[in-house]
């Protein structure tokens, strides 16, 4: 007995051990990025040795942060958008049709996340550069578009097989249209999921660094594409600051996606 | 839409990557050469490495999420696992950068408290790779195994023990079988997940650790080769869907499918 019992506290022990290991090694170098930003000075010390809110004085007033993060919204918002209109009626044809066709409709909804990030890339800049879109704004939007879909796909079907069909039919019994029922049953309840896959989608967006890095050319530079600029050629303490920001922004928006998402579509 | 963005270039990649110069042969001749076989090696090892580290340690957090009874440590484990998760992957990237540089923090703080004499190289090399990479990957792995443990039943294990089998025998006969398939399914997605990575290898690897990526990426935009990145992309590719295909035989779409979930 006093065999298995020690066995079980030395079990009990590396677990607790691990999770706090873990758990500082997660925390560690967003909190590291933290305190730094609100370190004084151009250069990078740790410790700081002053502290203020430079650098987030920098972020808003030298030119680079400010038009980045606006190109950022300017691809993420179109990019959201058209995520949406294929997705969520594809959700929809998944989850609620018959045909033979919606396993295949599934996995192309979903293969986006499943190729390796880097060989999509590269296929896409062949297909891009053949049709004149690398460096465009639109080549951009595309391609981000289709990195999106899976979320919106996989969010919206999981909304729909907790909202009963007979609620539809109950409609169209009491006269309603087949269009109407949809409209006004199922996706208005799909609402809260509607949203919370906008805003996942939008923020995954916000973050995306492959993509932009193969497909942007020198012209068009989002946040995360300035960041990894700055990354190359140096590092510059302005960036504390921005992923500060973004860490903070993207918490709350991720919060609100997962309530809208946990919402009970019926009560 | 899907078929125009997704379908249509990854058909003209195969058609580049077998057409000129050698048709076929553009293959063979890319794996005679021994610095892709290397490449190849590194980015397959090191993505094996990291699915392995990133569920081992996924399993662990996700356990103690679903199990512990205090409402503060579950928290504080959801909180450390997906709050750097929203940070960006571009600004992990530089955190790491700031940590592990020869004079970052920590060798600072190691050479500061006498325990090294001269600064370790803790970047640009493997170890930077694989601990950049768990570090992106590991709520991956958290999130799905979560919902596996959540769906076994806790009372197997008490009734398991209350039989006068150790805590260890119990996760071991009962839990480990019943979370298998959820398991290699969540380690094949990490996998997958961690082969398409570039930012990671390139801006924490060095030469000293190639991957796939920064080759490709190197091609086209270094020696304008982009037949030699299709035949690379491609590899990669068949790489990444065998794996999948030999995961699902195994565990099932299904079971895939719901870790992607």
């Amino acid at each position: 007995m006093t065999g298995t019992k020690t066995a079980d506290r030395v079990l009990n022990m590396t677990g607790t051990t691990v999770c706090i290991l873990v758990s500082l090694f997660m925390l560690i170098p967003a909190l590291t990025v933290l305190v730094l930003s609100f370190a004084g000075g151009s250069q990078l010390v740790f410790p700081p040795t002053s502290w203020g809110f430079q650098q987030y004085h920098t972020v808003f007033s030298n030119g680079i942060w400010l038009p980045a993060i606006w190109q950022s919204l300017k691809v993420g918002m179109p990019v959201t958008l058209i995520a949406l209109v294929v997705g969520v009626p594809a959700a929809i044809s998944i989850q609620r049709s018959r045909i033979w066709k919606v396993g295949l409709l599934r996995s192309l909804g979903l293969a986006p996340l499943l190729v390796p990030a880097v060989a999509y890339a590269v296929a896409l800049y062949g297909a891009e550069s053949e049709l004149k879109l690398i460096g465009t704004y639109w080549g951009v939007v595309f391609a981000d578009t289709m990195l999106v879909i899976p979320f919106v796909v996989l969010v919206v079907e999981a909304a729909l097989t907790r909202i009963p069909r007979d609620l539809e039919l109950v409609a169209m019994t009491l006269g309603a249209s087949r269009p109407r029922a949809m409209i006004g049953i199922t996706v208005r309840l799909l609402v809260p999921a509607i949203i919370a896959s906008f805003l996942l989608c939008f923020v995954s967006n916000f973050d995306e660094s492959v993509f932009i890095n193969f497909l942007s050319g020198p012209g068009l530079i989002t946040l995360p594409k300035a960041v990894f600029n700055s990354l190359r050629t140096g590092l510059d303490p302005s960036i504390t600051a921005v992923a500060s920001m973004l860490m903070l922004l993207s918490t709350v928006i991720v919060a609100v996606a997962f309530t809208l998402r946990n919402t009970k579509t019926v009560s | 839409m899907i078929g125009l963005f997704l379908i249509y270039p990854i058909i003209r990649m195969v058609q580049l990557a077998l057409g000129p110069p050698n048709g076929m042969r553009n293959i063979s001749a890319y794996f005679e050469q021994s610095s892709n076989l290397t490449v190849l090696r590194v980015t397959f090892v090191d993505a094996a490495i990291v699915a392995v580290i990133s569920v081992a340690l996924g399993a662990v957090i996700a356990w103690y999420i679903c199990i512990t009874e205090r409402r503060f440590v579950r928290a504080a484990l959801v909180a450390s696992i997906f709050i750097p998760f929203w940070m960006g992957s571009v600004v992990k990237l530089y955190a790491f950068t700031v940590l592990l540089e020869r004079l970052g923090v920590i060798n600072r703080f190691l050479l500061d408290v006498h325990l090294i004499h001269s600064p370790l190289d803790l970047i640009y090399n493997q170890f930077a790779v694989v601990l950049g990479m768990v570090y992106q990957l590991l709520p991956y792995s958290v999130l799905p195994l979560f919902v596996v443990f959540r769906s076994i039943d806790p009372d197997l294990l008490k009734a398991a023990q209350s039989l006068g089998a150790s805590r260890f025998r119990a996760i071991r006969t009962v839990l480990l079988p019943l979370s298998l398939p959820g398991f290699l399914a969540s380690t094949t997605i990490v996998y997958v997940i961690g082969l398409g990575f570039f930012l990671t290898p390139v801006l924490l690897g060095g030469a000293t650790s190639p991957f796939a990526a920064s080759f490709m990426y190197d091609d086209i935009f270094s020696y304008y080769d982009f037949t030699d990145a299709a035949v690379s992309a491609l590899v990669l590719l068949i790489g990444a869907g065998l794996v999948l295909f030999i995961a699902s035989r195994f565990v099932g779409k299904e079971q895939l499918r719901r870790v992607l979930g």
